[in-house]
């Protein structure tokens, strides 16, 4: 048995608000921790269409007050948070639309509210997504962009006790999958060393992707050889190396040998290489819809059998 | 019904007794066979090498893979020589399946002669219009459906009793991966192959044949160790088809009284479907102007007269898609509760709409 904990994403099993028999089917599968959606919440659907709820409109007490009760149910069936998910996109760059009221609200309601939910529920690690603007105003434009976005949050992140992890995403361009912000590994640590020295302390990390990874066909190795001990949680999950389908590891295999899904003995051992301590955390919530209700809890202690299995392997 | 899975090199008897599978389907045209541990089910034979491979003893059923047969010149041929073979066969106390096939050409997948139910039927009653009697039947696999962008469900309700195999597993309708279902997903979550379909399907025939897990893919790229929650995952899957094809029984349990919750177009299919031979004591709903009314024949009443009914002696069913909801009043009350997945049963759910 390996020393990391297995968790995985609510997003597809918590409602709104969580029910306390969902946190048990998590904790029933065999789960150690999860990582809370709070992207499900706001979806980002919603945020491209321009059309957002009035979910984080309340005042901050009052959006606490709805996450109190999990708080005590997590405690009572002994899971943690390891991470939690920041809506997203933070910030739209639209040509088209004045999105400047949009991107204020997210700025001045969801994120700090977001922060202030990460402090009562003691959330060690915050997922928050880099601006995409590169196809519009190039690429030192959004770098730029984002590292004065988020210089912005380090009192927020200070104050939550917490550490902003980048992640690595993908971008879109005429109906084919590219390179994101923090695709890159030398990238992602450009952004890291800036905003930590900014902070004048450890205040931002690292969330490796393995499916988005997988999508811009870069290897675990780069990752870990230029991330390392940056590297602090994770969003396991696999795809056909087209589609960021989110599902089960293992599932994707090209009988040509050609792309197909992550090479997960590859991951294993770049992770063993850097010592990795952190969650083993899923990100797989399509198979919450593709499994029928019946099948999910089947499905979970299926996904948190693998969480094991690596688990196992990185503790070798 | 059975349920077997393709055999693999990886598989023991002991994994596959433990996962809950009765036995393999052997693939005749690799190298690997199952040991004395595991039960063969079926042998599989590639059409081209049919006669010229020897069957194995333990033979009860003889698939026939058609992939690559295209021309009517070759399925005559081919059926020539299982009519050949049928007088042995029949002494063998086998049934032989034709299983629908693909071919593969400039990169994708294309038809072959058997790819759909109208020539598998035609081919098995062919086949069987001389001496033969029932030897010859059809093995439907859905990966070479998918493939093909047919509908499987309809492929298989249209095979009827012909059907005595069928072979299960996902792709994204453009690779043969051979995975686990529900693995296969558009976007963030849409299934790429439609079980609700197949499984509805499988229902509506009350199929009572063979159900194979055609999951090499998965099984390949498993590791070891993974093998037994990736099996189970698997055979969870089967046991839900298996649910709704007994569910009959599950509505009519000896000694427990049947409640149905919800009156509405839910009820009325369920009352078209089992109202005869599952006959409810009473329906209930929260609508306080349906209490004392009566509908397709049964009282409708307030959902607290079910804790006049025993605990132990409760069987209730929710017919309403306010499942989540209902499932939670009734859990509040202390009553258990099932749901019926009426899209297992009905074609046309907006029918009576």
């Amino acid at each position: 048995m390996g020393k990391h904990l297995i968790g995985v994403q609510t997003k597809g099993i918590f409602s709104e608000p969580p029910k306390a028999e969902e946190v048990a089917l998590i904790r029933r599968a065999g789960f150690d921790c999860i990582d809370f959606s709070l992207d499900a919440f706001l979806l980002n659907s919603d945020i491209y269409r321009g059309e957002l709820n009035d979910f984080f409109s309340c005042s901050e007490q009052d959006f606490l007050d709805i996450f109190r009760p999990l708080k005590e149910t997590l405690k009572k069936e002994g899971l943690r948070i390891s991470q939690m998910h920041v809506p997203y996109p933070l910030w739209i760059l639209d040509p088209e639309n004045d999105r400047t009221e949009q991107n204020e609200y997210i700025r001045k309601e969801v994120l700090p509210k977001s922060f202030a939910l990460a402090k009562l529920l003691e959330i060690p690690f915050l997922v928050l997504h880099s601006i995409k603007c590169r196809g519009l105003s190039g690429y030192s434009a959004e770098l730029r962009k984002n590292v004065e976005f988020f210089r912005e949050l380090i009192p927020n992140a200070r104050m939550a006790d917490t550490i902003i992890c980048l992640e690595n995403l993908y971008g879109g361009f005429a109906g084919r999958l590219t390179d994101g912000p923090c695709s890159d590994p030398e990238e992602a640590k450009r952004y890291l060393e800036e905003l930590n020295s900014a902070a004048g302390e450890e205040r931002f990390g690292f969330c490796l992707d393995t499916g988005h990874m997988n999508l811009v066909h870069r290897s675990a190795r780069e990752f870990t050889e230029t991330l390392g001990k940056h590297i602090k949680i994770l969003h396991i999950h696999d795809n056909n190396g087209k589609e960021d389908l989110h599902q089960l590891p293992f599932s994707f295999r090209d009988p040509e040998g050609k792309g197909g899904g992550v090479d997960w003995e590859e991951w294993i051992e770049a992770m063993k290489e850097i010592g990795y301590e952190g969650a083993l955390s899923f990100e797989t919530f399509p198979c919450m819809n593709a499994f029928p209700p019946e099948l999910q809890e089947a499905a979970l202690r299926a996904i948190c059998g693998i969480g094991r299995y690596f688990a196992s392997r990185l503790g070798a | 019904m059975k349920v077997g899975i393709t055999y693999h090199e990886k598989l023991n008897g002991q994994l596959l007794s433990k996962s809950g599978f009765d036995g393999v389907s052997v693939d005749l045209a690799g190298t690997g066979r199952p040991g004395a541990d595991m039960t063969a089910l079926a042998f599989r034979i590639p059409w081209k090498t049919l006669g010229e491979t020897a069957l194995p003893d333990n033979c009860e059923i003889l698939v026939v893979d058609t992939c690559s047969l295209t021309e009517r010149e070759e399925a005559k041929q081919l059926e020539e020589k299982l009519r050949e073979h049928s007088r042995e066969y029949a002494l063998r106390g086998l049934t032989v399946c034709i299983e629908n096939g693909v071919a593969y050409r400039s990169g994708r997948y294309v038809r072959g002669f058997y790819d759909d139910t109208a020539a598998l039927t035609a081919a098995s009653d062919r086949l069987n219009s001389g001496d033969s009697g029932r030897l010859f039947a059809a093995a439907f696999n859905i990966a070479y459906s998918n493939l093909l962008g047919q509908n499987p469900a309809d492929e298989l309700e249209a095979l009827g009793d012909r059907l005595k195999v069928l072979y299960i597993s996902d792709n994204d309708a453009m690779g043969d991966y051979r995975q686990l279902p529900y693995t296969f997903t558009r976007g963030r979550g849409i299934l790429s192959t439609d079980w609700v379909g197949i499984i509805r399907a499988i229902v509506l025939l009350s199929f009572d044949g063979l159900l194979v897990a055609d999951i090499p893919g998965t099984v390949e790229n498993t590791p070891a160790e993974l093998l037994p929650a990736m099996l189970e995952l698997m055979r969870a899957v089967f046991r839900h088809m298996e649910d709704q094809l007994n569910i009959s029984e599950a509505f009519s349990e000896p000694g427990k009284t049947l409640v149905i919750f919800g009156t509405g177009n839910m009820f009325r299919n369920y009352m078209r479907l089992w109202g005869k031979t599952a006959k409810p004591a009473f329906a209930v709903d929260n609508n306080s102007k349906l209490w004392g009314e009566r509908k397709e024949g049964i009282e409708i009443r307030p959902p607290e007269a079910i804790l006049e009914i025993p605990p132990e002696k409760r069987n209730v069913w929710i017919c309403n898609i306010h499942f989540p909801e209902i499932k939670e009043q009734l859990k509040e009350m202390g009553i258990e509760s099932r749901r019926l997945e009426e899209w297992y049963f009905v074609r046309n759910p907006w029918e009576n709409t």
